[in-house]
């Protein structure tokens, strides 16, 4: 059975979450902020103060779930007692039953703990805003989108990542023409003269992020990027109340494969940049070598909302930190056929009216 | 939303267009072939509308070719002419633009000088520099614009070009007999043109079935409805495309920190070289010409339209 911690007020004990424009822990009920290191004196002196009515019942789960649960985990939420079986790599849950924002700093604790997090600096209110101007601006997107059902939704993600910082370097080599044309009696004759270009470069590459939750969609993830790993704070579970946060479940050896495509494509773009003054430039051969690497495992802030409509999944994201906005929205059937009826009739409008002007003008 | 709607508005005009720029693609370019034909000592032969003083064809095939012209010229009031000659003494002859503006010049004063004020149009080629030219006035001007003349002119150019002058003629005929048959009737009373009393006719005329335009736009109708059909799927694949904004990232330009070139090194090989031959004026054809011209006492704005062959 896994500790749950909830951050509460403490004025008015309603719960805590994070909030980037007060730089530290809000209530929501009473509207004070606490900073995190504030809180984390008053909780452990709030603990000492409940000892005796500690609620967290260390006991085993009995066996009601069938089939392999090794990947999920138990845990009893300390604001209603209700017990829950969560995903082992979900560090934070919002309890169903009484809506306490729980948090399991023990998911990441050890290995998996992060060395830094950035903070989120878009509140929910931006997030549902920008995702409501998106869907507006695409004006085939059904309503259904729009429907606060759908809006309420939305969640925010810490996602857990590997910054890869390395040094790369370059060496490419390319076939390269240069050409010139003069007239020789009867005969224009092109003389081609061709090289062997050749180009080393060193490249640095900072904090290059990685998604490293199967959870989560790479291509998404990528999608929202950058992120400003110059803002990234020490990590404390306190940023993650009210949030949800996963840690991370592939390595860093496993996600350097796709650093690595990402770092070898800048660099010899880099290397083919100044390759300049030929008519025709053909790669011919590239290597690049990494050196010098380093991998952190940092939380970055993401707002999510998976929407399933006729039977399939769409997901809109939004960088919590930039507010960078992207996702994959449906073309609704009835306004699709309403919008390609009416092109198809107006261009047909069109061209018949310029093929009747035509013939009667006689130019046809 | 702008720049998806661009490529399929460019679409829909260049596909409405095309046909209409090809028809009135007045460039020849073709090789120099062999003139053969031309007797050095022509004689006048045949009368009335198809004179030839290169003595090419029979008195047979002038007679025939008379006969096609009478013909056309009764069922629509007017008047056919055909002229081959050699040379045009004084009138500008060279294989430059002058040479047809020289022969444009001759055809219209011919026409001129036997047929002033009638609405007709005559086809006169030059072996000389071997320009053709046709001359409309009237309502052969009206019903046989520069594309319809162009299309005229390319039946017979292959034919002239093998030196088959009875065969060129006949093409031109054809294709003029074609032409007028389908637009004749819009010449008659075309809008925005100020009509005619039925006096400015000769006799004979008999109208053939007119074209409506609003027969043609239904008669083209399937091909509207196509092209349509393709626009319309153009733009809602751009739309589609526009509604997915997950991109995968490509590179990692974002989070370079530094970067420097240290090895720069280009080495010579080898040249290599390609020879085209240049297209000499005389191989290479010259471009054909449309116009207006002032000729006969009738009145009426003549226009031209000719080429090499």
């Amino acid at each position: 059975m896994m500790e749950a911690r909830v951050y509460r007020c403490p004025c008015c004990g309603s719960d805590l979450t994070w909030n980037g424009q007060a730089g530290g822990m809000k209530c929501g009920q009473c509207g004070n902020s606490f900073p995190l290191e504030t809180l984390q004196g008053y909780a452990e002196n709030d603990i000492r103060d409940n000892t005796a009515d500690d609620f967290l019942w260390d006991r085993p789960a009995e066996g009601t779930v069938d089939g392999d649960t090794s990947h999920l985990r138990a845990f009893s939420c300390p604001g209603c007692g209700a017990q829950m079986v969560v995903s082992d790599t979900a560090a934070a849950q919002r309890c169903p039953y009484c809506g306490n924002d729980a948090v399991m700093p023990q998911v990441l604790e050890g290995k998996y703990r992060p060395e830094a997090i950035i903070p989120f600096r878009k509140t929910r209110e931006e997030a549902v805003e920008a995702y409501r101007q998106l869907c507006r601006k695409k004006k085939l997107v059904s309503r259904h989108f729009l429907s606060h059902a759908v809006m309420e939704k939305i969640t925010g993600i810490y996602v857990p990542f590997w910054l890869f910082d390395c040094d790369a370097d370059a060496d490419c080599t390319y076939q390269c023409t240069r050409s010139n044309t003069r007239r020789e009696g009867q005969y224009m004759v092109t003389y081609t003269k061709h090289y062997l270009v050749r180009r080393g470069g060193d490249v640095g590459f900072r904090s290059l992020p990685v998604n490293s939750s199967t959870k989560l969609d790479d291509t998404l993830m990528e999608s929202v990027e950058p992120f400003q790993a110059g803002e990234a704070a020490g990590f404390d579970p306190g940023y993650i109340a009210g949030f949800q946060a996963e840690r991370y479940d592939q390595g860093a050896e496993t996600c350097q494969r796709r650093a690595a495509e990402r770092i070898r494509t800048s660099a010899s773009n880099f290397c083919r940049s100044d390759v300049i003054g030929y008519d025709t430039v053909t790669p011919k051969n590239t290597r690049v070598n990494i050196r010098k690497s380093r991998s952190r495992n940092v939380l970055m802030p993401v707002w999510i909302l998976n929407n399933t409509w006729k039977g399939k999944n769409y997901t809109f994201a939004m960088n919590g930190q930039t507010g960078k906005i992207i996702g994959n929205l449906p073309m609704d059937p009835l306004r699709t056929t309403m919008l390609g009826a009416g092109l198809f009739l107006g261009i047909g409008l069109v061209a018949a009216a310029i093929v009747y002007f035509l013939i009667r003008g006689g130019i046809m | 939303m702008k720049k998806v709607l661009l490529i399929p508005v460019l679409i829909l005009v260049l596909a409405l267009l095309a046909p209409a720029a090809y028809a009135d693609d007045s460039v020849f370019r073709d090789f120099f072939s062999d003139l053969p034909g031309i007797s050095s000592t022509a004689s006048p032969s045949g009368s009335g509308l198809v004179t030839d003083e290169t003595g090419s064809m029979t008195a047979g095939e002038i007679e025939a070719l008379n006969r096609a012209c009478n013909e056309i010229g009764n069922r629509y009031g007017l008047v056919v002419m055909i002229r081959l000659v050699n040379r045009t003494p004084g009138y500008t002859q060279s294989d430059s633009d002058s040479g047809y503006y020289g022969l444009r010049k001759y055809a219209a004063d011919y026409y001129d000088a036997r047929h002033a004020g009638e609405d007709g149009v005559i086809f006169a080629v030059r072996l000389s520099d071997r320009w053709y030219v046709s001359v409309t006035t009237g309502r052969g001007e009206r019903a046989l614009t520069t594309a319809r003349l162009d299309a005229c002119e390319d039946a017979a150019k292959t034919y002239l070009k093998s030196g088959r002058y009875y065969n060129a003629f006949s093409a031109y005929l054809d294709r003029l007999d074609s032409y007028l048959g389908r637009y004749w009737d819009q010449s008659l009373d075309p809008t925005g043109w100020e009509p005619e009393g039925p006096t400015a006719y000769r006799g004979g005329y008999t109208a053939r079935e007119p074209v409506d335009p609003v027969t043609a736009v239904v008669e083209d109708l399937p091909i509207i409805g196509v092209v349509s059909a393709i626009i319309t799927a153009i733009v809602l694949l751009c739309v589609r495309h526009s509604m997915r904004t997950a991109r995968k990232k490509e590179d990692a330009g974002n989070y370079i920190s530094q970067a420097r070139i240290t090895a720069r090194q280009d080495l010579y090989l080898y040249t290599s070289q390609t020879r085209r031959k240049i297209e000499t004026s005389s191989s290479s054809g010259s471009s054909g010409h449309g116009g207006g011209g002032h000729f006969g006492g009738g009145g009426g704005h003549g226009s031209s339209h000719g080429g090499r062959f």
